[in-house]
């Protein structure tokens, strides 16, 4: 006989085991307290010109200075500042437009649904990142284009999740009882099918901000993103780019921090799929599975 | 006894893909009349897919009637009611995992109906609530859970106090105990009946189980594909079935003394007849054990017989030996 080993019987194995993603709601959190408290701890005005040009990490510079002599670390922090804002708005934006259209869609149903059904395949058969930087090409480069950009190319993959979700429970009677106690379609719609049709959308919301995350550093250091000066780490990376075998420094330092920031997101994306998703994968998810996800739907 | 509901002629049809691009419509509900007296529990019954469930659709508001009209009070309604028309019949579904809000505990859900409606001044809701809830049998204890904390029966009671918030006249149960076992089924009956009583509702009761329907109803309608083939008061349709399908649904109840033999008792053969190909004359003849050659000519007429009508060829005839 052969020895039966507990291990074989947890098929699933959790994707990010616990530490990592300790590690990575606390690196998160730490970016957003430093990008919240920048001009607290920034020692230098980010912008601020001076003639210590290129100057290695030193007790007064500590991540060291930029050709245009700037202090590095403050440029970091408010970079910080900008690039996770951007993340949020770029991210936020087309789920707030997709699940507006996904919901109408999904429970008017009909020309409405069909309309959104067809748009949606079409949009999916597009190269995004490329027409990405064809809109903010056409645009002109800003932050206003980037969200721009970010949710008309964005706002289908919510849609199509809402609206799916949304046809399901709309079949649920309780959305039936809701109309017939006399609340208005809107009423139903917002009150008591959306909330229980939101969760996949969430998911695939922190998924997204580690994607918005880069789209926007790409973007920018293909100076296509934020307006010129702004601190931002793809454009640092970008000014950098210059200086990359003499003054390792000036790209090293918000290149890491885009790479801790998106895999930071991606980790904690994945703990919330667990958690949201309903599925008890993993010890430590099935544990917060029972807070949080078992607040949802008791399927009969 | 006033009469509360009344249904002209209700016609209910569904589009269903037929083919690539070909579109038919479905007649789920033919040409139904059907009244309800203030105060009467009435059960409806019938294989399933015979339309009940889409009847009783139709007559809260939930499915658009093709033709025909439902009166509520004498006044007809309005293909799209308004909230205030809508709370007057409200509706119990089948399934208890489906009808409350996953989100909401039972107090949140007990005060939107009332807050919607101003039935009571805002800083009375929590007590009308409570009185909600002692009404159907609930207290303090299930005030704050979600609904998957509670049992499906308690869960229907939940169900049941919903609707009663807004203080309905008419009460459509489609199936509220079928998915419940014995015990808690028996319960929520006596509920049911005992709100009867208490605030002279009127109830539509939709069941496939006639035991049931026989220990709660004042009157029954059996439905056969999409319309009504009998309906009369309950104990004279039980004692004698008018309609062939009537005495086979009977007989399909088990039970210790079985009242009939021979041809009846075998139960019906076949599956019914979809609704895309109804057949020509009486609906029921190609499984009907007593049918004759005009049954699948003629329509079948109505016959009367002290409050009870049949829709039949051969109403009350089932004496004569049939060989088949």
């Amino acid at each position: 006989m052969a020895m039966i080993t507990p291990a074989a019987v947890s098929a699933v194995t959790p994707r990010a085991s616990g530490w990592t993603r300790s590690a990575a709601a606390g690196l998160l959190a730490l970016a957003i307290l430093a990008a919240v408290l920048a001009p607290l701890l920034a020692p230098a005005d980010p912008a601020l010109l001076t003639l210590d040009q290129l100057q290695p990490p030193s007790a007064a510079h500590l991540l060291g200075t930029d050709a245009l002599g700037r202090d590095v670390l403050s440029r970091l922090l408010f970079a910080l500042r900008t690039d996770l804002l951007l993340m949020v708005f770029a991210a936020g934006l087309p789920m707030l437009a997709g699940t507006l259209i996904g919901a109408v869609a999904g429970y008017r149903g009909g020309v409405l649904d069909a309309a959104l059904r067809w748009v949606a395949d079409i949009f999916q058969a597009l190269p995004v990142y490329v027409l990405l930087i064809a809109f903010v090409f056409v645009l002109g480069p800003g932050t206003a284009s980037l969200l721009v950009a970010f949710s008309v190319l964005g706002w289908v993959v919510y849609a199509r999740l809402i609206r799916t979700e949304v046809r399901r429970v709309r079949e649920r009677d309780y959305v039936s009882a809701s109309y017939l106690l006399g609340l208005s379609h809107t009423a139903v719609l917002f009150r008591h099918v959306l909330p229980n049709a939101l969760r996949q959308s969430l998911v695939y919301l922190a998924t997204d901000m580690g994607m918005a995350l880069q789209g926007i550093a790409v973007l920018s250091f293909f100076g296509l993103g934020v307006k010129a000066g702004t601190p931002e780490l793809g454009a640092m990376v970008s000014e950098a780019q210059l200086f990359l075998r003499s003054h390792w420094w000036l790209a090293a330092f918000p290149g890491l921090t885009i790479v801790i920031l998106g895999s930071s997101i991606a980790a904690l994306g994945d703990r919330l799929g667990d958690r949201l998703g309903g599925r008890p994968v993993g010890r430590l998810s099935g544990r917060l599975g029972g807070r949080l996800g078992g607040r949802g739907e008791a399927r009969g | 006894m006033s009469e509360l509901v009344r249904v002209e002629g209700l016609v209910v049809d569904f589009p269903v893909r037929a083919g690539l691009l070909r579109q038919r419509r479905v007649r789920a509900v033919d040409a139904i009349d059907l009244r309800l007296g203030r105060g009467e529990i009435r059960g409806l019954v019938g294989e399933s897919g015979c339309g009940k469930s889409t009847l009783a659709r139709a007559i809260v508001g939930l499915a658009p009637p093709s033709a025909g009209r439902v009166l509520l009070d004498g006044v007809p309604v309005p293909a799209r009611r308004p909230p205030g028309m809508r709370r007057r019949i409200q509706m119990i579904y089948q399934d208890p995992g489906s009808s409350l809000d996953p989100r909401r505990t039972v107090s949140q859900t007990l005060a939107e109906p009332l807050r919607r409606h101003r039935t009571v001044p805002a800083e009375r809701i929590g007590h009308r609530t409570r009185e909600l809830l002692e009404m159907v049998g609930l207290g303090e204890r299930q005030a704050h859970a979600l609904p998957r904390e509670l049992s499906g029966g308690q869960r229907q009671r939940v169900a049941i106090a919903r609707a009663l918030a807004v203080e309905p006249e008419v009460l459509v149960a489609d199936e509220a105990v079928a998915a419940l076992d014995a015990s808690v089924a028996g319960a929520v009956l006596n509920l049911l009946s005992d709100l009867r009583e208490r605030l002279g509702l009127t109830v539509l009761f939709i069941s496939h189980d006639l035991a049931t329907v026989r220990g709660l109803c004042d009157r029954i309608a059996v439905m056969y594909l999409g319309t009504i083939v009998e309906e009369g008061p309950v104990a004279e349709v039980f004692a004698r079935p008018g309609h062939p399908y009537t005495r086979v649904l009977l007989d399909a109840v088990p039970s210790r003394d079985r009242r009939r033999s021979g041809a009846m008792a075998r139960g019906l053969e076949g599956e019914p007849p979809s609704p895309l190909r109804v057949p020509p004359g009486c609906r029921f003849h190609p499984r009907c054990p007593q049918a004759a050659e005009r049954c699948g000519e003629s329509d079948p007429p109505e016959d009367r017989r002290d409050g009870q009508r049949v829709w039949c060829h051969f109403s009350w005839r089932d004496g004569q030996p049939y060989e088949l």
